[in-house]
This record gives structure tokens, sequence and C-alpha cells, in this order.
């Protein structure tokens, strides 16, 4: 059943994150095809080429907010509001409808970040092509293994754990808005606001009571991340903040899940 | 007969206004229920309680044994009030949809009425008229072979044509050993086929009775008997 339901899930949410996902390929290919070419290497097609870049930012900036806002509007309709009488009397656990929202919205943030970062990747390699190569030869292998290890993947981990967060932040704070007899909407809004502030206030307490964010570390901010101990800073940096970005992921799905289970409220 | 939906001292309040009252009821199967009272007496939060909708501030619910989950929305099939599915969805997609999650569902059935009601399965719903996404809602919960069809008002807002329309789908499609529980304060249209009745009076039951029993004890028709009871 709840393989079910998750295949239902990805066919309606696909209709509109594979185009989303399409365009970033075309505005990809279509940058690859200008930079390759040399087009924008006379002065009159500079100006078109930082049009073109300007246009790709933001294409990359709206596809993110449309991303978002997709999922938050599906939730709330589909578990709080009048499709919720169809989800909520399926015969599946809340645990089942809960689980599979959260992995499909993930799953579809994850290809969008892939996509987005391959995009990056692939035009940065056809702007600066050789150099790019000649680089990675002459570094250091060792170097570039720690780099990728210790640095691009838990950049990587962090990156996705962070949208998980985010994502169970807004199904957390529609989860309580749905308590509101009134205006659920901006009980949610106000919710995610509260959830937003404390988490940064808490983020910065955790780096000081980790020591951190040590008034030494701070004086000598720049020093730290410098040479030898770039990697070294950046891994504990990682560990501190994939720590707590997990808790908060474990706090907003244990208030989503409870509340939708015990304290649903379709009026 | 068995008991198959049981409240004891079921109890709901919104923000503590209360809307249901120490409710105690047992109903058994095979029988067609009229849940009837005025507007605002609690009907269609019983309703939502029965679906898992709205958890109870107090008191248990019950459906063929099994507290409201998984197990009991095997059983039930639930008409709500208004129009509750994906209104991008071509009925056919809905269709497929409801094969996945019910086992009762009996796809043949779907698609026998929505030929006789002239009713594209490739059409739309955002396309329709009120009137026949009711009708095709009907369909879908009528379809399903469920022990307990719970339908919320299910000929308000219709013409009478319509009704009777409405009422010879659910009358010719429900098993027999099923029970219907049917909502609404048009007694009139609906009580020729009532065994028995509930009324709520301000979220409390004050009557549970056979047709037939309040016919032949009190000489009255339901509908008599209703504006007798809820007179302003």
């Amino acid at each position: 059943m709840l393989g079910k339901y998750m295949k239902h899930e990805f066919k309606e949410t696909g209709k509109l994150m594979i185009p989303l996902n399409l365009v970033i390929l075309v505005f990809t290919l279509l940058g690859m095809v200008m930079l390759g070419s040399r087009l924008l290497s006379t002065p009159a097609m500079a100006l078109i080429g930082i049009a073109s870049l300007t246009l790709y930012i933001l294409t990359l900036f709206a596809i993110f907010i449309v991303v978002y806002v997709y999922f938050t509007v599906r939730f709330y309709k589909t578990m709080y509001q009048s499709q919720g009488y169809l989800t909520h009397t399926l015969p599946l656990s809340t645990g089942s409808i809960v689980n599979t929202k959260v992995f499909v919205s993930l799953f579809w943030v994850t290809v969008t970040v892939v996509f987005t970062t391959l995009s990056i990747i692939a035009l940065v390699y056809t702007a600066m092509g050789q150099e790019w190569g000649k680089m990675a030869v002459d570094s250091d292998i060792s170097f570039l293994k720690e780099l990728l290890f210790s640095f691009l993947l838990p950049c990587f981990s962090l990156t996705i754990l962070g949208c998980l967060e985010q994502l169970l932040m807004i199904y957390a704070s529609l989860a309580i808005g749905q308590l509101f007899r009134q205006y659920r909407v901006l009980a949610s809004i106000g919710t995610f606001f509260v959830f937003y502030i404390a988490l940064q206030i808490l983020g910065t307490l955790t780096m000081f009571f980790t020591q951190f964010f040590s008034m030494d570390r701070l004086f000598h901010i720049s020093e730290n991340i410098s040479g030898d101990s770039f990697i070294p800073f950046y891994r504990q940096l990682f560990s501190v903040s994939t720590i707590e970005v997990i808790v908060f992921c474990i706090v907003f799905y244990i208030l989503c899940y409870w509340l939708t289970d015990k304290k649903l409220n379709l009026e | 007969m068995s008991t198959l939906l049981e409240c004891k001292g079921l109890f709901k309040s919104y923000s503590g206004r209360p809307a249901l009252k120490n409710v105690n009821l047992a109903i058994e199967s095979g029988h067609i229920v009229g849940l009837l009272g005025p507007n605002g007496s609690g009907k269609t939060t019983l309703i939502k309680l029965i679906n898992g909708l709205l958890t109870p501030t107090q008191g248990e619910l019950y459906i063929n044994q099994n507290p409201v989950g998984v197990e009991s929305k095997k059983i039930v099939s639930y008409l709500p009030d208004h129009t509750y599915l994906d209104m991008n969805l071509k009925v056919r997609d809905i269709i497929s949809y409801f094969m996945d999650f019910y086992e009762d569902f009996d796809e043949k059935k779907a698609y026998d009425m929505l030929s006789k009601l002239r009713i594209n399965p490739g059409d739309k719903l955002n396309t329709m008229s009120k009137g026949t996404k009711e009708k095709v809602q009907l369909i879908l919960v009528m379809s399903r072979r469920a022990k307990l069809y719970v339908l919320d008002e299910p000929i308000a807002g219709v013409d009478p044509a319509a009704r009777d329309y409405i009422l010879d789908i659910i009358l010719s499609n429900y098993e027999e050993d099923a029970t219907i529980l049917i909502s609404t304060h048009l007694i009139a249209d609906i009580e020729n086929i009532l065994d028995q009745v509930i009324f709520l009076k301000h979220g409390e039951i004050s009557l549970i009775s056979s047709v037939d029993d309040i016919r032949s004890g009190q000489g009255k028709s339901v509908d008599a008997l209703f504006r007798e009871v809820f007179r302003c």
C-alpha cells in the first residue's frame, strides 16, 4: 500500500518537477553552446552574455522558489484542506502518509540540487576548459582526494540535510497552522517565522557552546581557514552543523507526525 | 447482527465549545440509518470522527471492533459534503487511484454507472458541472463493497429529480449486509428508505429509534416528528 501511495505521489509531483529540471538542462545546454562557440568574445556580444548569465541565475533561483512553494501548497492541500478528506480516509497509517510526502519532496529537491550543481559545473568547465583540467593535473592527488571527501561530499550531504530541514520545518508549521479554527495559513506562516528565528538563535548558541565560535577563534578566523587548516576547519564545521541539522529534522518530523496523527483537525 | 459502529461517551469540542456531548451509540450491520438534525447539530462532526478526520476530545469509537485507523478505513466508504478530489485529474485516473487503495473497489460497477449517467471517464473533473462532480464522487463511493457507507448530505443542493436519482444509485449499489449512515436535514426525501433514525440536537443524541416504531408507536412520520422535536 505504501508503494502504491509513493507511486501516485511521484506521478503527481513529476508533472511539475520533470519539466522544471528539463528547464535547467535546456539552459545548461544553451549556455554550453554559447560559451563553447566563443560567441561571447566580441564586446558587442559580451552584453548579451551578461544578460544571459543574469537570466540563468534568476531562473535557478526561481526554480528553487517554485519547488518549495509547490511542495508547501501541495502538502497543505492534500493534508489539511479538502483533498485531505481523501488522503486521511485511505487505508494508510499517518506514518506512511507523512513519510511518503517527506521522501518524495526530498527526492525532487535533491534531483533539483544535483541538476543545478551539474549545470554550474558544466558551464564553468566549458568556460574554463583546459585550464581547469590543467589545474587538476598539477594538484597533489591526495589533496584532491581530501578536498572531495572532506569538503565537497560533506558539503553536498549538508546541503541535502538542510533541504530536508527546510521541508520538515514547513510541514511542521503547516501541521501547527491546521490546529487553528481561523486564519490557518497566517498561523502557519507565523509559526514558520518563529521556527526560523529559533533555529538561527539555537544555531548560533550551538556554535558558541561547542567552542566553534570561541572569541579566540573569531579573532583568528582568517588564519584558521587558510593553508593547511582549511580542511580541518570545514570538517569541524560540517560535523557540528550536521548534528545540529539532524536534531532539528527529528524535532520537526516528530511535531508534524504527532500533530497529524493525534490532533488532525479537518473542520 | 453484529455491532458495526460503536461510540462510547464521545465528546468533541472546538476551542472549548462543545460540538458533541456524551454520544453513546451502537449501529448494527444491514441497516439504513438516518443521522438527522438541523444545521450545527453535530452530524458532520460525528461523521468526521468516524472517518478519522477529527480526533475526539474524549471517548471511544469502534468500527467493526477496531478503533478508527487503517483497519476501519478499509471497510468504510465515505462521501463528504463537498468535493474532495483533485480537480486536475480525469475520472479514469481517480478510478485507478481508488482501485489501488481499496481492495473492495469494483471497477466494472464504476464504469457501468458512469456509462448510465453518460459521464466520460476521459473528462477532467474541473471541466464538469458541480452536479456531475457530485455524481462522480457518489459513484466512487458506491462502487466499493464496503461494510459501512457514510454519506454526508448526499442530496443537499441538488434538485428534487436528481435527489431521486441519487437515492436510487445508493439503494441499488450497496451491499445487502452493509450499513448506510446517511446524514441530512431533508427528511421527507429519504424517509422512505430509512430503517432507523438518530436525532442529534445541540451535539447530543435526543432520539434513537426504528422508523417503524415512530410510525406505529407515535403515529407520525419521521418528518413530522423531526419538525416537532426541532421546532424553533
